[in-house]
């Protein structure tokens, strides 16, 4: 059985993103403007009561962005906004599963501390972090309690080349492992990732 | 012609009036959903199964109570002790010695104690409530919390409510036994008076109705009071030159409130 995530139309002005529906197992590239990024954000994922325009569809069941069911499956890392300031980085990574309630081994959080090389630094406290330290934590939520989609918010952009490369080796091996489909949104036309995306969005201009 | 300046100059005055009981108005309806969520939020009583709400509500009651205690035990010595060993004096003066317990139940339980610990928690934690609250805006992470299925009011808003009310009346209750101890032991150890009398005069005044008055006041001024601060913190868009701003309006706006009260409730009381 396929899911989906369809949106319908989203007004950006002086843009507008097309409905369009992807699939949950698939990779796709959304070209948005820096500029109209924010406003992407707010109206594709984080609406005012009544003007939701995506729906996740999981078989013939279907949730709209405001059912927190939505957020189980669909996993943000929204550029340096993935952490809370003022908890340890060890709370960042379980936060999500603590609050929900699911089911985490011990093992299972300790082999992800390893996988992330966090060992050292897991019970510092978040603060300021680099865009690096916010993706790490968010692929480690990842793989605790595997998404059906990952959307990454124009993370490349503030990466070294060196960090770029073992973000890149990490979200590979979380994409394999969770087997969750991608969406990756950026300002740029390309991505420096060696990933290759089916689906290429864009906005077009209103008419 | 004077006629019709003075129309436009009262037109004028009119539209002025309107925009400020328009803006007034939507701000307290704005006010009032953003305390209702919190409290539905809080009736469901959800957030009790939850570990990381009950770390926040843990970690809050660590900060606005137990860090503040050194501060109420130097108040109770200031100005607890000052307060009490006055109304003595002040009855002693008159000789009217049944007048103490009086005066200690009206005076300092039910108005001062209430105002006074409000005040100190608004100083001290209110400050750090708001800019906390407003840097978490200003960093996205209501956003953050919202992607990860957690509700904003649940993990952000109510444990910091929870927290402020219960510490401000646990609060409340130490300074006062506080007070009166050192107080019994001051006049003691002066001379003006015997510890048994002195804590018999208060005794006879004591009453069930004090304390239920003093919990009343203790709620409404932290349960409202952490309202407008909270209220002002989520307020916090993208420009952090406004945090000062907001602190500032959200902290004087709480004390106001306060005092309103404090009288609405003097004058339902008389």
């Amino acid at each position: 059985m396929v899911n989906h995530v369809c949106w319908s139309d989203i007004h950006m002005k002086p843009y507008v993103l097309r409905a369009a529906q992807v699939a949950c197992e698939e990779y796709c590239f959304l070209h948005i403007p820096e500029a109209q990024q924010l406003a992407w954000l707010h109206q594709m994922f984080f609406p005012e009561q009544g003007s939701e325009c995506v729906y996740l569809k999981l078989g013939t069941r279907s949730y709209s962005v405001t059912n927190p069911c939505f957020w189980q499956h669909i996993k943000m890392m929204m550029g340096c906004g993935s952490l809370m300031a003022n908890l340890s980085l060890y709370d960042n990574l379980l936060l999500p599963s603590l609050y929900h309630g699911y089911d985490v081994s011990s093992e299972k959080v300790q082999e992800v501390i390893y996988m992330l090389d966090l060992k050292d630094s897991c019970y510092e406290q978040a603060g300021e972090r680099h865009a690096e330290m916010h993706a790490r934590i968010t692929l480690g939520q990842c793989l605790l309690h595997p998404p059906k989609m990952i959307v990454i918010q124009d993370i490349c952009t503030s990466l070294s080349v060196l960090k770029k490369d073992l973000f890149y080796e990490l979200l590979q091996m979380t994409l394999d492992e969770t087997g969750a489909g991608l969406c990756y949104v950026s300002s740029s036309e390309s991505v420096s990732l060696p990933i290759h995306f089916p689906h290429y969005l864009m906005l077009e201009p209103t008419c | 012609m004077l006629r019709q300046a003075w129309l436009v100059r009262m037109h004028r005055q009119a539209t002025r009036c309107g925009y400020l009981m328009l803006w007034a108005t939507s701000g307290l309806l704005s006010f009032s959903a953003f305390l209702g969520r919190i409290l539905k939020v809080g009736i469901q009583f959800q957030w009790l199964k939850r570990p990381t709400v009950i770390h926040v509500l843990i970690r809050q009651m660590y900060f606005t109570g137990i860090q503040s205690l050194s501060w109420i035990l130097f108040l109770s010595v200031s100005v607890g002790l000052l307060s009490i060993y006055s109304l003595v004096a002040f009855a002693q003066t008159i000789e009217n010695l049944p007048l103490i317990g009086k005066l200690f139940r009206d005076i300092f339980v039910i108005e001062m104690t209430p105002i006074l610990i409000s005040v100190f928690l608004l100083a001290r934690s209110g400050v750090a409530l708001i800019t906390e609250v407003g840097h978490m805006h200003l960093r996205r992470e209501h956003l953050l919390l919202r992607s990860l299925g957690i509700g904003v009011e649940e993990y952000l808003y109510l444990p910091r409510m929870v927290a402020f009310i219960s510490c401000h009346l646990i609060l409340c209750f130490v300074f006062i036994t506080l007070s009166l101890w050192l107080s019994t032991l001051f006049i003691s150890w002066h001379g003006d008076m015997s510890a048994f009398r002195f804590l018999a005069e208060l005794r006879q005044e004591s009453s069930l109705e004090a304390l239920l008055i003093l919990m009343l006041k203790s709620f409404l001024f932290s349960f409202l009071s952490c309202g407008v601060l909270l209220y002002h913190g989520s307020r916090m868009l993208n420009n952090p030159n406004l945090l000062p701003i907001h602190a500032t309006y959200g902290v004087l706006g709480s004390l106001m409130l306060m005092i309103a009260l404090d009288v609405m409730i003097g004058v339902l009381l008389w």
